[in-house]
């Protein structure tokens, strides 16, 4: 087990290693000087001089890049053009508000998801699977950023129940600030919830089919025993790999779902910054995404690990 | 006392009938065996005595046990039933056990969900069965994972989680199909043995009456879906009144009509030879900076195959037989020796095509040796990119002849895979193997994964295209009954040695070394009338 964490992990590494020089370079290969770019046309040369210092221009792309890569290890990551803070406590803010909404949106669609598809595997062919696998059709069809407009909609602007937009900051308490995440939380989780009930649902099917269930039945174990006891475990296997994948897209659609919440998350902060050409701020952020992503895969291995002895070696 | 009485189980899978109305009594403690070619119904008859039908098949008529009817009874009912009072062991040993769970679970599952002891105590009584069915704490402790086992042994872990309650009846279908013969025995020992110390009842259910006529005291058989006739075994065997009967009676032990090789000129060359070839693998290191350790799969064998030669080899799983085929067929290299066909050097490497045409190979599992998308025409031709200078339209005329040989009809050439059952698929890689016309075929345990009786077929096939095309046989197989009946020599291979060679004959008549001894007794034989 530790023998593969330490593979994993080295692999882990070199993935951020190669995600930083990607992101780098990026930066560089912007035609002109960056500095330009951000500050558009009509700066003046004092302006940009300033800047292109700010910036650490000077020198080759070698020790520029050792030079940005040893902030972000220090957490310095630089001062933001446009907003004139360190980017770190940018960042540190914006997070207090996408990082719960991850959790959220996450929580919920294995909450909506986890269920959805065990019903439908364990009623296969019914009506309820049948209507289960019609609502997650529609949930993987449609786009997120409807569903936000159809809930604001419905329960901000009709109900009343829930603001439809905007974020009081947590010095206003836990409540205001939960329910201001309820409605883009649900709209985020409604799609994964989807995905996960319909490749739940698939391994599942899968694994009802082996002779290990039929083994566990003739044992005197229940249907629904076995499909928990037997059945679910062995249908995480397949289930965890999308999973790993589907929170990237979790964080995409956040980027989305910000906007339309007008939620002062890390989302909308990537957005501004790139319409205002804030290179810094992209910079940042984007590998800050890239390390929770690495991170969150990295956990998926461990899990398939855990759940899965002829892994573990 | 009767313990289990059947009377017109009846079973249909969407609108198909599958059995007919099954009619089986089972005293109490005894063994009964329930044999019957594939299809026959057996396995499903099994499923639905113990209420465990696929979804969406209905079934009729009446299972009692002691008194209790169980079609039709509550689900809950059934669950207390299933595990406590009849229990069951499947075929696949290694698709029963559960990848994610450690065995003494899966056994201490089986009292735990009877209530039938406290979670450390059913870990201990789950130990002690294990120990029990030969799986000691010292070899194979319960905290093993399934993966961790072979075949034998995850098959003793179904055992040890069947019998854990001692139910009054244990049903056994097919427990030892898909096990080498010598652990066959082994499972059979202790299955009987379990059985007789317990007063279980057993429901040995096989397609090979030699196995159940060992055990068994009643042996029903089955055909379309019914019982066609049931009695005594001795009786039953001696005479067989039924046609089914006598089909599976004959196809026990069949041994094809088949001419004595031609006796070799004295100093004619022989067609393929192996000097002392070794092969080993590269394991796992134990730990990262570690030497590779290396396991010998093949140990200075060395063989001869004259023209129009049957030869065998025979031996264990793990022994090395596949990998002496795979070398002489020129699909793996070999670390040392030297194997030669027709005087050619063979090496994987640097192989003509004109060389590697010169032989054919057939393998074990005709399901998963086709390309589904392909017409047959299309895979019986496919050897001819090994001989590019046979013209296109000869090919097809070809094509036919090899159908024709093995017993199909030249129309069938356009025809998928999927239209074909497993004897008429591996008679289709016969063709393959013929359609180039080689001067040996390497058959590689290919008629293992066939029922009995298509099994004699493909045999008698086997003996008379070897006497119409003068081929020579390489026939490996772990079942020295088998591969005795269709080879004039056989090689015994332990552990990628040779522990012994001779002619077929005298060498089952009077095997010397202990391992070969160990492959003639587990050779299940009729008993005697």
């Amino acid at each position: 087990m530790l023998r593969f964490a330490l593979l994993r992990l080295s692999s882990l590494v070199a993935g951020i290693f190669a995600a930083s020089v990607i992101v780098f370079a990026v930066i560089e290969v912007i035609p002109g000087d960056p500095a330009r770019v951000m500050l558009g046309l009509n700066a003046s040369p004092e302006t940009l001089a300033a800047l292109r210092a700010e910036l650490g221009l000077g020198g080759g792309p070698l020790a520029r890049y050792l030079d940005w890569a040893g902030g972000l290890i220090r957490g310095d990551l630089g001062i933001s053009y446009t907003y004139r803070v360190p980017v770190a406590d940018l960042v540190a803010q914006r997070a207090g508000v996408s990082v719960p909404l991850a959790i959220l949106a996450l929580g919920l669609a294995v909450a909506i998801g986890l269920p959805a598809g065990l019903i439908a595997a364990a009623r296969r062919g019914t009506a309820g699977d049948l209507a289960i696998m019609g609502a997650t059709q529609i949930g993987i069809a449609l786009p997120n950023f409807w569903f936000a407009m159809l809930l604001v909609s419905v329960f901000a602007v009709g109900a009343g129940w829930f603001p439809s937009g905007g974020f009081p900051g947590w010095d206003q308490g836990i409540a205001p600030n939960l329910r201001a995440l309820v409605l883009p939380a649900v709209a985020l989780a409604l799609p994964q919830a989807a995905i996960l009930a319909r490749v739940l649902r698939a391994a599942l099917l899968e694994t009802l089919g082996q002779d290990y269930i039929r083994a566990a039945r003739a044992k005197g174990l229940s249907r629904a025993q076995a499909i928990l006891r037997h059945g679910l475990r062995n249908a995480m296997i397949p289930v965890l790999n999308p999973s790993g994948v589907q929170f990237s897209f979790l964080i995409a659609g956040a980027i989305i779902i910000e906007n339309v919440f007008y939620l002062p998350g890390l989302g909308r902060l990537v957005f501004q910054a790139i319409t205002q050409r804030d290179l810094i701020v992209v910079e940042s952020v984007v590998m800050l995404l890239i390390l929770a992503v690495v991170a969150v895969n990295f956990a998926v291995d461990l899990a398939y690990a855990a759940i899965d002895p002829r892994l573990r070696r | 006392m009767t313990l289990l009485s059947v009377r017109g189980l009846t079973l249909a899978l969407g609108g198909r009938e599958i059995l007919a109305g099954v009619d089986l009594e089972i005293e109490a403690g005894t063994v009964t065996g329930l044999v019957g070619a594939s299809g026959s119904g057996k396995s499903l008859a099994a499923l639905a005595m113990m209420g465990l039908a696929p979804e969406g098949a209905a079934t009729g008529g009446s299972v009692r046990l002691g008194g209790q009817e169980l079609q039709g009874a509550p689900e809950a009912d059934l669950c207390r039933i299933r595990g406590r009072d009849i229990a069951m062991i499947f075929q696949e040993p290694l698709a029963a056990l559960d990848p994610l769970r450690t065995i003494g679970d899966q056994v201490a599952e089986t009292l735990l969900i009877h209530r039938a002891a406290p979670r450390a105590e059913a870990r201990a009584r789950a130990a002690r069965m294990l120990a029990r069915v030969g799986l000691g704490p010292d070899q194979v402790p319960p905290g093993r994972y399934p993966h961790e086992l072979s075949g034998g042994q995850r098959q003793r872990v179904a055992i040890a989680m069947a019998v854990a309650l001692r139910p009054r009846l244990l049903i056994a279908d097919e427990p030892t199909t898909a096990l080498d013969v010598v652990t066959q025995a082994g499972i059979l020992r202790l299955l009987g043995g379990l059985v007789a110390a317990e007063g279980m009842a057993l429901l040995l259910i096989s397609h090979d009456l030699a196995v159940v006529a060992g055990m068994a005291g009643r042996v029903a058989v089955m055909e379309g879906g019914r019982i066609v006739e049931a009695g005594p075994a001795r009786d039953l065997i001696a005479r067989p009144a039924h046609p089914a009967t006598q089909a599976l009676v004959s196809a026990a032990g069949h041994r094809p009509a088949r001419a004595a090789a031609p006796a070799p000129e004295p100093d004619a060359p022989p067609l393929l030879e192996c000097r002392a070839v070794t092969r080993s693998y590269p394991l796992p290191r134990p730990h990262p900076f570690a030497l590779r350790p290396r396991q010998l799969a093949l140990d200075r064998v060395s063989l001869t195959l004259a023209r129009g030669e049957s030869v065998g080899v025979v031996g264990a799983s793990g022994s090395g037989k596949s990998t002496l085929a795979r070398a002489i067929l020129g699909l793996d290299p070999i670390d040392a020796g030297e194997i030669t066909l027709g005087g050619a050097r063979i090496d994987p490497a640097r192989m003509p095509r004109a060389l590697r045409a010169r032989m054919q190979a057939v393998f074990q599992d005709p399901y998963a040796s086709f390309d589904p998308r392909q017409s047959v025409g299309r895979l019986i031709a496919e050897p001819f990119h090994l001989a590019p200078e046979v013209p296109a339209a000869e090919r097809q005329d070809r094509v036919a002849e090899a159908l024709r040989d093995v017993g199909l009809s030249p129309d069938d050439a356009g025809r998928r895979i999927h239209a074909f059952s497993g004897g008429q698929r591996q008679r289709i890689a016969l063709a393959r193997a013929l359609v180039l016309r080689p001067d040996l075929i390497v058959l590689d345990e290919a008629v293992s994964a066939l029922d009995l009786a298509v099994r004699a077929r493909i045999l008698d096939l086997l003996a008379g295209l070897q006497a119409r095309h003068g081929l020579s046989y390489l026939f490996i197989g772990h079942d020295l009954g088998v591969v005795g009946a269709i080879t004039d020599r056989v090689i015994v291979l332990e552990a990628g040695r040779i522990v012994e060679a001779g002619p077929t004959a005298q060498l089952l008549a009077a095997p010397e070394h202990p391992h070969t001894q160990a492959l003639v007794a587990a050779i299940p034989h009729l008993p005697r009338p």
